[in-house]
């Protein structure tokens, strides 16, 4: 039988170091170790997870899994009880004979994922199949679950989020034997019902519940597990170049890169135009207009095994995640925010990374935490890009001077109702540098969170915030003018598939906070 | 007081103090130190939920282990020290080697007798 362990915790705190957060209890569920077949393994974890639900329905406490703790908003945090799921991690190709009658998928596409696989493990598994992962974050520590759950967005311009690659969906949403769901769009059925049957569930096909989950911030049930679709395995060629500002913003908004004036040499059609790339991103110092931008742009291209192993040049990029960019220049600089400050004035752009190629795992790979950082991103409609750079850039400025740099990626649509990549290509522009606590000469960081919020609002532009990032998330009227009528679907599709009460144990504080569920109590925050 | 006795007493505090530094200086260079690691890059690392460590080991299930060899007069080969594998049943994802100065120094002045580490390891997450 899978066991549970419960830590009797004072309090939890993300990985960035965005908390303390005040806890209770945090279970820690181990598999079981003597039932050999995989999906008697995986239904025993269910009966198990059933358990500890039970628990908490008796003694009316709230219950949320915390994934790998990457995000730094308090997204994954419960006052009362949490869930360590990390060594829930069966993974299981999706055989042929399991395919839905009418489904177009590709059986060999498709795997499932138990609830606590990192993405390393999910690439280290696809590989092993000859298969890649479609879009990826800038890291693979976070659990599939987590980023999927949360909106996790990559930049894959042609491809979309994360949680655009799942097909099916394993839900727990309560203690008794009918509360195992397996969820799909029924638009695009995949697998069988036979299938949802031996993981002990009923079927719901549901293209609006099932958008409405697959972004579900950890309040749509316990995510079991999930049905991803995977493609043959690919390279990707990554260069990270100098690129005059001009050139940077007119790609930004025409994705014109066929007749733009930046090229690479290697990556061009045989008539001479530029290739249209796999990933498109570049990084703004928001303190010196007059210094070139730095884009790293990634072309795809067929897997072929005989190339150098990447790995001991992306251990040593530097314009790969922001908080790694801002901690080398703090590094420089001591930690001291006004010599951050001032230095950022001048040019901060270091060496520019080696070209290199590999597959998606190897270029976004394992990535340790670089001490207390806080990260903003939002995402805007591509042809806003410029008006909101200028926008944001002023404001950080006039409300910071904010100890962070910029990064620009672009996504395309998410179909999940409360995706915030959800604009027909959303451009997502991102600040990520070291926290501060603010003195008589510098707002604190809570006050500029509040006033971006408020004249983001005030400037008339359509938005939405990253689910998993530092923001004002009680900001009154936030939800309504990010996401208006998908809110009120979201909710509406969680009413139809949780009771009162399980709405009440998969609720936290910041759902709460930011309007989308009630009734939880509130907790007090550790200073 | 007389200027020759505040010279004296001058002396006196000055070479004090000049101790005092040295010692706090030897204090600091003894706790000096370097480490080295070797981790398993395709592996998966067992993850702490508590988020206690820092850096790299931030989200990691360390253990650490302080090692004190003692060698007999008679031993003269003895140099590894055997971590157990029921330690890691599923293999080390990584291990950390460290030792001070002041280790190095203790180790010399007891001609390789007694040798003391700080071994971090980390086990690979179960597959399943």
């Amino acid at each position: 039988m899978a066991t549970t362990k419960t830590n009797y915790i004072q309090s939890w705190d993300t990985i960035h170091q965005n908390g303390p957060f005040p806890s209770q209890i945090m279970y820690e569920t181990t598999l079981a170790k003597n039932i050999p077949n995989k999906i008697q393994r995986y239904n025993d974890a269910s009966t198990e997870i059933q358990r500890l639900l039970t628990i908490c329905v008796q003694q009316q406490v709230g219950f949320r899994a915390m994934g790998s703790g990457w995000s730094l908003s308090s997204i994954a945090h419960h006052h009362e009880r949490m869930h360590n799921n990390a060594a829930m991690n069966i993974h299981l190709p999706v055989q042929s004979n399991q395919l839905h009658p009418s489904s177009n998928f590709q059986s060999d596409n498709l795997f499932l994922f138990q609830t606590g696989t990192t993405l390393k493990e999910v690439s280290k598994h696809l590989t092993n199949y000859g298969k890649a992962i479609k879009a990826s974050g800038t890291n693979s520590g976070q659990t599939l679950v987590g980023a999927v759950s949360t909106g996790v967005h990559g930049s894959a311009i042609d491809v979309g989020s994360i949680q655009d690659c799942i097909v099916g969906i394993h839900l727990i949403t309560g203690p008794n034997p009918t509360d195992q769901v397996y969820l799909e769009r029924q638009s695009e059925p995949a697998l069988s019902d036979s299938f949802a049957a031996s993981i002990n569930s009923r079927v719901i096909r549901s293209d609006a519940m099932f958008n409405a989950a697959v972004v579900g911030l950890g309040s749509f049930g316990f995510v079991m597990g999930l049905v991803l679709e995977a493609e043959d395995i690919y390279l990707l060629k990554r260069y990270v170049r100098k690129i005059k500002r001009a050139d940077a913003l007119e790609l930004a908004t025409t994705f014109n890169f066929a007749k733009s004036n930046f090229k690479i040499p290697a990556e061009l059609e045989n008539n001479g135009d530029g290739k249209r790339p796999y990933h498109y991103k570049f990084y703004v110092n928001p303190y010196n207009d007059q210094e070139d931008l730095v884009t790293e742009i990634i072309y795809k291209h067929p897997y072929q095994p005989n190339y150098p192993d990447p790995r001991p040049e992306a251990e040593k990029f530097l314009f790969n995640e922001l908080p790694t960019l801002i901690a080398s220049i703090a590094a420089k600089h001591k930690g001291l925010i006004p010599a951050i400050i001032n230095a950022m004035k001048g040019n901060i752009f270091p060496e520019l990374d080696k070209d290199t190629t590999g597959t998606i795992s190897q270029l976004f790979g394992d990535g340790a935490a670089q001490g207390k950082v806080f990260a903003w991103a939002f995402a805007v409609r591509q042809e806003d890009t410029v008006l909101a750079l200028e926008l944001f850039t002023s404001l950080v400025k006039r409300l910071g001077p904010v100890p962070g740099a910029i990064g620009i990626r672009f996504v395309k649509a998410s179909r999940a109702t409360l995706a915030f990549t959800q604009f027909p290509v959303s451009c997502v522009i991102e600040m990520d540098g070291l926290q501060w606590k603010g003195n008589a000469n510098m707002k604190t960081m809570q006050e500029v969170e509040t006033a971006l919020v408020k004249e983001l609002i005030a400037s008339g532009m359509a938005f939405s915030w990253h689910w998993g990032k530092n923001a004002d998330w009680g900001y009154a009227g936030l939800l309504d003018y990010m996401y208006k009528n998908k809110a009120e679907d979201w909710k509406e599709q969680r009413r139809q598939l949780l009771t009162p009460v399980m709405q009440k144990v998969f609720s936290n504080r910041f759902t709460e906070t930011a309007g989308l569920t009630e009734n939880v109590l509130p907790a007090p925050v550790i200073v | 007081m007389n200027p020759e006795n505040l010279k004296t007493t001058a002396l006196k505090l000055y070479s004090k103090m000049k101790k005092i530094s040295f010692v706090f200086a030897l204090i600091l260079l003894l706790q000096s130190c370097y480490s080295v690691r070797i981790t398993c890059k395709d592996c998966i690392p067992e993850k702490s939920a508590t988020m206690q460590g820092d850096g790299f080991y931030r989200d990691k299930k360390a253990t650490t282990l302080k090692v004190t060899q003692k060698l007999s007069f008679t031993e003269t080969t003895r140099s590894q020290y055997v971590l157990d594998s029921a330690a890691c049943p599923n293999g080390f994802y990584s291990i950390e080697y460290k030792t001070t100065l002041g280790h190095v120094f203790l180790s010399g002045i007891t001609f390789g007798r007694i040798r003391k580490v700080r071994v971090i390891y980390i086990c690979q997450k179960e597959t399943n």
